[in-house]
């Protein structure tokens, strides 16, 4: 599989664990069963949550390092090592004791480091593992629609799955901003096309040195038709312009990405696509700068769609935040999917309020298109990757009529989706649809 | 105190006065990199204890540091 971090090096920040870890205990266990057999399999001291509650000042005081505390109302424990991880044999114990229903280590959640924000998150985890017991949140989710692909012959199974080999539309005459990495210009599959590109990076020509861009722009508006590999991009004729406002690193000063948005809004882009971000912590606000650009954007025809972010690790249990500027409300956030329409184990959630939704799905796992040469393709996986998906799937739509523009395509977008069972918190509206001629979306 | 990297977003109602601004916020001490009329937006870089004067120029709605984003890498699985 391509991996982005070969050239530069870089990733987007992973969760970093606390050196603790969550244990949940079997559904019904007594308090005093739990801590005793917490106590049998380890050396450590077990406290129960209600024991140390509150001081007389209301503050909450923290138990010492090498103590488990169990939280009785929850029937979840946390081995509060402190700065060393627990011992593998003791893990190890836990994970095989059928009273152990499952346990995984603890990640840093929020900024703050302080005591009872590490509390408040022990308790709001505690709830969140149960209610995924309770709604069965996490378990593979049926295919919903029988549109799976049964091969990439002639179609990658993300141009499938968006429906865009079934589309009449191709992007012509729209233009579609990817602010990313750059692009390889010297690329055999886009000679011929118009392409449009501009680099914002100080002492960096557009040429993209790390790869990451170049595959955004190859499946938002790859070729029909690519030698020797199936078809890749969505709106195979729409007009490219290539904004690099990341370095060859994969990060990128926001007055750069600033100037980008800047520039594709200037050129009158109708599409803008940003696979980039940074994470962000439950609980926080959008970035009013973001809205306020998102905003601006709308109102000039253009539609900005954000990759929602890559920092869940749902194969632990744990489910991270929308990332900025995806989070942004008038920024649209868009979830990947594996091809059998699960929500991949990265993909962020819409945890947060106020804009921190997912929109819409969109395939980003094992997604081939186009790579710097002379790699020529690749796969990848990522939100980054269903980010474009959707940006070509717009440009087909504002190419089908030229009513759909800043937020009327937007709602199309929406109306596009088809559901495939995922819960909105995960994939939001659905997985995004190509218009064909035979199903007007502006009814 | 040292230079700071700076994103000053301009009130919507002010937004055709923005070469007014960049012209009152590079008095007051801001080197202007940009200025990004579609979006509103004003980034460059001041010292520090300028920081307060600037964000009670007219037409600015809000001052704050510049940060850094991130390509959306591979999830490391």
């Amino acid at each position: 599989m391509t991996s982005f971090n070969e050239p530069g090096g870089y990733h987007s920040p992973s969760p970093v664990p606390t050196g603790n870890y969550i244990v949940q205990m079997r559904s019904n266990m007594k308090t005093s069963s739990a801590a005793k057999k917490l106590r049998s399999l380890s050396t450590m001291d077990v406290a129960v949550s209600s024991d140390f509650s509150a001081s007389a000042d209301g503050q909450f005081e923290m138990p010492q390092s090498d103590t488990i505390i169990l939280f009785e109302k929850l029937n979840i424990a946390v081995i509060n090592s402190g700065n060393e991880t627990p011992a593998t044999a003791m893990i190890t114990a836990m994970e095989a004791d059928a009273d152990v229903k499952r346990m995984r280590p603890e990640f840093y959640l929020f900024a703050s480091n302080m005591l009872e924000d590490r509390y408040a998150a022990w308790v709001r985890e505690g709830l969140h593992i149960l209610a995924e017991g309770a709604l069965g949140i996490g378990q593979p989710n049926p295919i919903a629609v029988g549109i799976r692909p049964a091969s990439e012959n002639s179609s990658t199974w993300g141009i499938q799955a968006v429906r865009a080999d079934q589309s009449t539309y191709s992007g012509r005459g729209i233009k579609i901003a990817v602010l990313d990495t750059g692009f390889d210009l010297t690329h055999p599959d886009f000679q011929g096309r118009n392409v449009t590109a501009r680099s914002f990076v100080s002492g960096e020509t557009v040429h993209d040195g790390n790869g990451h861009g170049t595959h955004c722009i190859g499946t938002a508006a790859g070729p029909r038709d690519a030698e020797g590999e199936p078809r890749y991009g969505v709106a195979y004729e729409a007009d490219i312009y290539a904004g690099k406002v990341l370095g060859n690193n994969g990060s990128g000063r926001e007055s750069d990405i600033f100037a980008g948005m800047n520039w594709a809004i200037t050129e009158g882009c109708e599409v803008i696509s940003m696979s980039l971000g940074r994470p962000t912590s439950v609980g926080e606000p959008f970035d009013p700068i973001y809205e306020d650009i998102g905003l601006s954007a709308l109102d000039a025809g253009c539609l900005i769609i954000a990759a929602a972010g890559n920092e869940s690790r749902r194969q632990f249990n744990f489910v991270a935040p929308v990332g900025s500027p995806a989070n942004a409300p008038s920024i649209m956030a868009v979830a990947a999917v594996d091809e059998k329409f699960r929500v991949a184990n990265f993909s962020c959630a819409g945890i947060n309020s106020g804009g921190g939704e997912i929109n819409l799905s969109a395939p980003g796992v094992e997604i081939l298109s186009s790579y710097p040469m002379p790699r020529r393709h690749g796969r990848s996986n990522g939100t980054s990757m269903a980010c474009p998906h959707v940006a070509g799937v717009a440009a087909l739509l504002a190419q089908s009529d030229t009513n759909l523009r800043g937020t009327a395509l937007w709602d199309a977008l929406r109306r596009s989706a088809v559901d495939i069972s995922l819960p909105i918190r995960d994939g939001g509206a659905g997985l995004v649809q190509a218009p064909i001629s035979s199903s007007p979306v502006n009814a | 105190m040292s230079e700071r990297k700076i994103v000053v977003m301009i009130d919507r109602a002010k937004r055709d006065k923005i070469a007014d601004i960049v012209d009152a916020l590079t008095h007051v001490g801001m080197t202007v990199e940009r200025k990004l009329d579609s979006i509103g937006l004003i980034t460059g870089h001041a010292d520090g204890q300028s920081i307060p004067e600037l964000e009670c120029v007219d037409g600015v709605a809000s001052l704050r540091d510049e940060g850094v984003m991130y390509a959306i890498g591979n999830p490391e699985e």
